[in-house]
């Protein structure tokens, strides 16, 4: 079988993507539910390079036209997912970020009963 | 008057914030700024009058800056809350009539309105950004009011324990007049005059702001 180009650079690349997300386990990073989330993802990715047919068999499942369109298709989906659980952490940092600001204000204020100080000193 | 708190959340005001403090002083002796992490010396203005002076470290928006000076305000014992802007749009000397609805138990909010009034000169995209919104916040919140962004309002103690500001930014203004639907809190209109100079006309709202806040408005409602 003829071993095409891009094929060994998606290798290299995903081989190399897997041994970060095995060190970011190791130095306890991410969850061990992501590792297996992203893990099982840049595997099937890297499966897919070697044997494209195999896409042909979910579009089959799916009733979509090609393999190519299957994995088009489902990839969208999945990334406005991720895009929406983002934007919904982002959102909720935003406000613990704000309630700890607005908290730090009135410690500083509240502090030992006296009003703030400059911080060079009175 | 004892214990009525001016809150004046502020944000690069350095140039205001001292002829504000001073003339609500002349009606209200008990005001705390919130210095809302200003990158000009507001904080040290402020601090400089005889007032109480909080400071975010980061700038998070007058929402949240308006939160903190209540909280603050509340915890030393208010028992009614103004909010005031640091711009110079509002007049202290009608903080009497804001607050007498609540004095006289009449209502636990007092929201001003420059519609109410005597017509005033406002500019004209202002007005009708203003009318949009009104209309916007009848539909969203079910409440009728006639200035739905007004920063000069009075809360009784009680109102203000009540509601809970959660939109940091611009948007808190209509937060808070869908609490107060919402929660069947009693309020009344108060005219106010609003004082449109250079000064606060550059700094306030943008028109096409408006539209960014009643976005957030009803992604804040769908959450």
């Amino acid at each position: 079988m003829r071993i095409l180009i891009i094929q060994v650079f998606a290798s290299v690349f995903i081989l190399f993507i897997l041994l970060k997300v095995f060190f970011r386990l190791r130095d306890q990073r991410i969850s061990r539910g992501s590792f297996a989330f992203w893990t099982l993802l840049w595997v099937a990715g890297g499966i897919l390079f070697w044997h494209p047919e195999l896409s042909n068999r979910a579009a089959r499942f799916l009733q979509v036209g090609r393999g190519v369109d299957a994995i088009m298709y489902v990839s969208i989906v999945s990334l406005f997912y991720l895009l929406f659980r983002v934007f919904n952490r982002f959102e909720k940092l935003e406000g613990d970020i704000t309630r700890l600001v607005r908290e730090l204000a009135i410690l500083e204020k509240t502090r030992a009963g006296d009003p703030k100080k400059e911080r060079t000193g009175e | 008057m004892n214990d009525v708190w001016v809150v004046i959340p502020a944000y690069n005001e350095e140039r205001k914030i001292g002829e504000v403090v001073r003339a609500v002083l002349a009606h209200a002796p008990k005001v705390v700024v919130v210095d809302d992490g200003s990158a000009d010396r507001t904080f040290e203005a402020a601090s400089s009058l005889p007032v109480d002076v909080l400071r975010h470290r980061l700038n998070r928006g007058q929402g949240a800056a308006l939160a903190t000076g209540i909280e603050y305000a509340l915890r030393r014992g208010a028992g009614i809350i103004v909010t005031f802007d640091a711009d110079g749009q509002h007049d202290p000397a009608e903080i009497a009539s804001l607050i007498k609805p609540i004095v006289e138990g009449k209502a636990q909010v007092a929201l001003g309105s420059r519609f109410l009034g005597p017509g005033q000169p406002i500019p004209w995209v202002r007005r009708l950004v203003l009318k949009a919104g009104i209309l916007f916040t009848r539909v969203l919140s079910r409440i009728d009011v006639s200035d739905t962004h007004n920063g000069f309002r009075a809360l009784s103690a009680a109102a203000a324990r009540s509601i809970e500001i959660t939109q940091d930014r611009m948007a808190h203004a209509s937060e808070i007049i869908d609490q107060i639907a919402r929660k069947k809190i009693p309020f009344v209109e108060v005219p106010v005059t609003i004082c449109y100079s250079d000064y606060s006309r550059q700094k306030g709202q943008s028109s096409l702001n408006a539209v960014r806040i009643a976005l957030r408005m009803i992604l804040g409602k769908l959450r």
